[in-house]
């Protein structure tokens, strides 16, 4: 699904340039669960960010479903942001003004769904994400775990081809945070492919393959075998 | 700690300097213009208040049932009622001298004279800068002259003691200076530049009805007016009845008007011969000035907000080290007093700057430091803002709870967007109703220079005649030379032309039966009327331009009074007012002739646009009478439009060296004269359009700021639905929404408003255009264009965000 190779990011500023990312190369195939770890600064919200076409990269290639993403116009890059790629972030990104229901619609709005289709796939993904019950809620009024279900929801809508998501349980305590974990891990049995970036090990133990970042190169990269299941 | 404050403050401008210099700006423009209005209206509401005596000088007026207010008096009555009326401790009587040439080695000038009665000083106590006050008036040889037609006149030295040769009526006088006198600095209505004796021997000056005498009651202290008021018009009725050979119960029984003493203080703006209108213009000015500020305050107090809610962070900071709740308070009153004593320098200076074309603009001579003014009001006011403007972020600030601050909701907080969101619409309603309004104005001056006035203005030239009582004895000739010259198509005289309020032979009453009308009345030649091109609805012009008294047919009255056969023309109104069907042939009394209308002019508009049409009375000139009475006092020259230059110099050549050699030339073009007649309006048209667009960019101003920190605000949310997929579109259209809304709301709100505020303007205008709709159209399309154009700016600012960077903070 993903292959990136010999990709380089740097950070410029009028003093210094930070390599970000040097020179990484990676595969990310359809149905994997792949935590990325490291210490602060190792480069993995960047490489998530690239990954999610949020941020732009110096060299090398990064395929996504085959085409090369290097060098995409904005508009482009947009387009398959919006048609192929589910994002959850560490502090939900729900928008304000609006509520759950319309937040998780958001997406469908842009991908210009019909408003009929639009109801029946919020409806369908709050069912199975058990918040249908909050959809007048607005994001403040809800638990940090119910937030980040609604950014899920958001996410799963579009049943995008891949979910990034970014230290999502950084923001919650244990048990909601167990929860998201659990509720990723269903996805992904459930055919979605996952990339994840955590501090968490604990987090990390629900992936399936787990790359370690330091100082902008994968220093090591396993397979995962889950052990944790229950706290 | 002010040291710290200070600290801060200047690091922060240093940083990011864009929003205080936009604040800045924004209440230098409000400020200044506030106090120049503010000094315009403080004079206009000085006039006479100088005066010590002021509460206890009253100027006798009558008063008319139709609301017609004559500002004058009979010289008998004044004298009268000092002798009869105890209530009356003084009197002073003025009329005037018309256009006497005084000639100092060569330079001649010209000027009226006010004649006074001896007491001239006690009324009004100008301060006399040289000369001796016990020593004034002695006889009418003696001239106090103001210190500016001083200064004209001699230059600047001391005239005392000098001789003046000098030409009245063609006759020569040799006047001295006896004082001179300033008024700089006390504003007031009875200033002139020539003071004289009254020549208290004049003929017809003991009859009652003469009311051409200006005059001043000085009451003794305590006098109750209600009470006097009543008394003082049955004095005048009792003195006055016996001559109109009626009883008083008859006199009584036709009375349509009555005698009124009017306070000094009112004559300047709230006399009763201004209807009630002469504050009018002040009142509007007061309210602009006002409205001006509050826009810029709102501004201040909205980017004051703004701006401090970018310093939650360092607030939540010094709250968690233990400060107070009233010094973070005190911390933004004194960042906020910085900027506003920056920007009320900026404004004094600003001010000394633009007041000589203000000035200019409002024919005023505003000075910022004078006695008269009352601007410091506007700075007790400024202070107030100031408060407000620091205590409203303080307060909003020190509201905040640290921890929420310190853990980075605060900027995502929607408390105080409503309020400001509310005052962002009214400072745009107010343009709108601004923008408006100087459209309007604009559109009825554009009708006012451009209606068919009933004559033709264009090219025609005025001459004053100086020296009517001799120069009359040449109409014929010198209308007949001037006719001669290339570039003159033709000539014409008449003692009224358009545009001229006063000329000889004012007012009349003019009788039929029993039926009785005032009217203006034109002393005219014959060639007045095609000249003019005003139009001849029926019967025909004047074949001569005389009317001999002397080989007139003569009749008597019903009073047994001599009076004299006449040819007159009248114009449709005065035919409407006495609803004459077959006008001509008809014969109506006025002054002591009896006059057989021979034509009908249309109406024209001769006075300017706020009046409807009065009735007039148009004859020859008179042949017999003595003096400059009924003689030409206007020569009228209608040019073909080619080499105006040249024409006008073989004009003045012939007429200063064949007919008035003795005077100096003076012409003026009858459009500009005319245009004399609206230029209220038209200095309240500038001075609107200027104010509308100076609160419109005060207004934008605000918005961009406010624009962009309410955009700022949104860029986590921008990132979001980027991220989500939104187009460059979308994005746009959910960013301008809110502030369209916001700018359509306030049009809302303005457009009624304005159509009622310009239908009750143009209420005043007897020649008026209906409220056109255009400026509503134009306004809507400009200002929603304008805030189109600053959101964008924001909102195209806001797609080039790093997304990256907006996801993961705040």
């Amino acid at each position: 699904m993903i292959t990136i190779q010999q990709l380089l990011k740097t950070y410029s500023t009028e003093e210094v340039e930070t390599t970000a990312l040097n020179q990484i190369s990676l595969q990310v195939n359809q149905g994997d669960f792949m935590a990325i770890m490291g210490p602060s600064g190792c480069g993995k919200s960047t490489l998530l960010n690239v990954i999610g076409l949020l941020d732009s990269f110096d060299s090398g290639s990064y395929q996504f479903l085959g085409q090369e993403m290097h060098g995409l116009k904005e508009k482009d890059r947009a387009q398959v942001r919006k048609e192929n790629i589910g994002f959850i972030f560490q502090n939900f990104n729900l928008i304000d003004e609006l509520n759950v229901y319309e937040n998780i619609e958001l997406p469908l709005v842009y991908n210009n769904i019909a408003k009929k289709e639009r109801k029946e796939r919020v409806i369908a993904v709050m069912e199975r994400l058990n918040i249908a019950h909050r959809n007048k809620h607005y994001p403040q009024q809800l638990s940090g775990g119910q937030q980040q279900r609604v950014a899920v929801a958001r996410a799963l809508v579009t049943t995008p081809k891949i979910i990034l998501a970014d230290e999502p349980t950084g923001n919650l305590d244990s048990t909601n945070g167990n929860e998201v974990m659990e509720l990723l891990s269903e996805l992904n049995h459930q055919g979605s492919t996952i990339l994840m970036v955590t501090h968490s090990s604990y987090d990390a133990s629900f992936s399936n393959r787990i790359v370690t970042l330091k100082d902008g190169n994968i220093l090591m990269e396993k397979e995962n075998q889950r052990q944790v299941a229950i706290v | 700690m002010i040291y710290s404050w200070l600290k801060i403050f200047t690091r922060h401008l240093k940083k990011s300097p864009l929003y205080p210099i936009i604040n800045t700006l924004g209440l230098v423009l409000g400020v200044t213009t506030f106090v120049l209005i503010l000094l315009f209206v403080s004079k206009e509401l000085s006039y006479e208040k100088w005066n010590p005596n002021l509460d206890r000088i009253y100027r006798p007026i009558r008063l008319f049932d139709n609301g017609e207010v004559w500002e004058s008096a009979p010289r008998i009555m004044v004298k009268t009622a000092l002798e009869q009326l105890p209530e009356l401790e003084d009197a002073l009587l003025m009329n005037y001298d018309s256009g006497i040439l005084f000639n100092n080695d060569g330079k001649k000038v010209i000027s009226s004279a006010k004649r006074t009665t001896a007491n001239f000083f006690k009324f009004f106590p100008y301060p006399i800068k040289y000369g001796d006050t016990t020593n004034l008036f002695k006889d009418d040889s003696q001239l106090v002259l103001s210190e500016e037609f001083s200064r004209e006149l001699f230059g600047d030295v001391n005239p005392v003691g000098e001789t003046i040769a000098s030409l009245y009526r063609n006759e020569p006088y040799n006047f001295t200076i006896a004082a001179v006198y300033s008024t700089d600095g006390f504003p007031s209505d009875e200033k002139y530049p020539v003071l004289r004796l009254m020549d208290l021997n004049a003929d017809n000056n003991d009859h009652w009805g003469n009311f051409n005498y200006d005059a001043y009651f000085m009451l003794h202290k305590g006098v109750d007016v209600a009470a006097f008021n009543k008394k003082f018009d049955e004095f005048y009725d009792q003195n006055t009845y016996e001559s109109w050979g009626i009883t008083y119960e008859q006199y009584l029984e036709q009375k349509e008007e009555a005698m009124y003493i009017e306070n000094l203080s009112d004559r300047h703006l709230f006399g009763k011969a201004l209807m009630g209108k002469g504050a009018n213009t002040l009142y509007i000015l007061a309210v602009f000035a006002l409205l001006i500020l509050v826009i810029s305050a709102i501004n201040f107090i909205n980017l004051s907000i703004s701006g401090a809610t970018k310093r939650a962070k360092e607030v939540a900071i010094r709250k968690t080290l233990g400060t107070s709740k009233l010094k973070v308070i005190a911390q933004f009153i004194f960042e906020v007093a910085l900027q506003c004593a920056f920007a009320l320098l900026v404004s004094l200076a600003l001010i000394e700057i633009v007041l000589p074309p203000f000035n200019t603009l409002m024919g005023t001579d505003l000075e910022l430091l004078s006695a008269y003014n009352k601007w410091w009001w506007g700075f007790g006011i400024i202070t107030i803002l100031i408060l407000i403007s620091g205590l409203f972020p303080g307060i909003y600030l020190s509201q905040f709870n640290p921890v929420k601050v310190l853990k980075g909701n605060f900027s995502r907080s929607k408390s105080g967007q409503k309020l400001k969101r509310g005052m962002i619409v009214f400072q745009f309603c107010i343009s709108g109703i601004f923008l408006i309004s100087a459209f309007v104005i604009k559109s009825q001056l554009h009708y006012m220079n451009n209606r068919d006035l009933g004559f033709t203005k264009e090219q025609m030239l005025i001459i004053n005649i100086r020296n009517a009582g001799e120069t009359h004895n040449k109409l014929a000739t010198f209308k007949q030379e001037l006719k001669k010259i290339d570039g003159v198509t033709a000539v014409a005289t008449t003692t009224r032309p358009p545009g001229t309020y006063a000329g000889f032979g004012s007012n009349s009453n003019v009788d039929y039966q029993e039926l009785s009308f005032q009217a203006d009345m034109h002393f005219i030649d014959a060639d007045f009327i095609p000249t003019m091109g005003i139009k001849l609805n029926k019967g025909k012009n004047f074949t001569k331009d005389w009317m001999d008294v002397d080989t007139s047919q003569v009749f008597l009255d019903n009073d047994g009074d001599t009076i004299y056969a006449n040819e007159i023309i009248v114009n449709q109104k005065l035919v409407s007012n006495f609803q004459f069907k077959n006008p001509i042939g008809k014969q109506v009394e006025y002054w002591g002739y009896k006059g057989t209308i021979i034509g009908v002019v249309d109406n024209y508009i001769a006075k300017g646009f706020d009046q409807g049409a009065y009735p007039a009375l148009y004859m020859p000139y008179l042949k017999g009478e003595t003096g400059d009475w009924g003689k030409p006092t206007h020569l009228m020259v209608r040019l073909n439009g080619t080499a105006i230059t040249e024409t006008v110099a073989s004009i003045e050549d012939f007429w200063t060296q064949s007919i008035e050699p003795r005077f100096p030339f003076k012409y003026e073009f009858l459009d500009q004269n005319f245009a004399k007649t609206f230029a209220k309006q038209k200095r309240l048209e500038t001075l609107v359009t200027i104010l509308s667009f100076l609160m419109i960019f005060i207004s934008l101003l605000g918005l961009f700021a406010i624009a962009s920190h309410s955009v700022q605000q949104r860029y986590k949310e921008v990132a979001i639905r980027k991220t989500l997929g939104a187009s460059e579109k979308t994005l746009i259209l959910s960013l301008i929404k809110e502030f369209i809304l916001i700018a359509v709301i306030a049009l809302c709100i303005a457009l009624p408003i304005s159509y009622l505020l310009a239908d009750r303007w143009l209420e005043d205008f007897a020649y008026r255009i209906n409220v056109p709709l255009a400026p509503f159209a134009i306004t809507m399309a400009l200002m929603l264009t304008l805030t189109l154009a600053v959101i964008l700016i924001q909102a195209l600012k806001a797609l080039k965000i790093d997304l990256v960077a907006h996801l993961k903070y705040e």
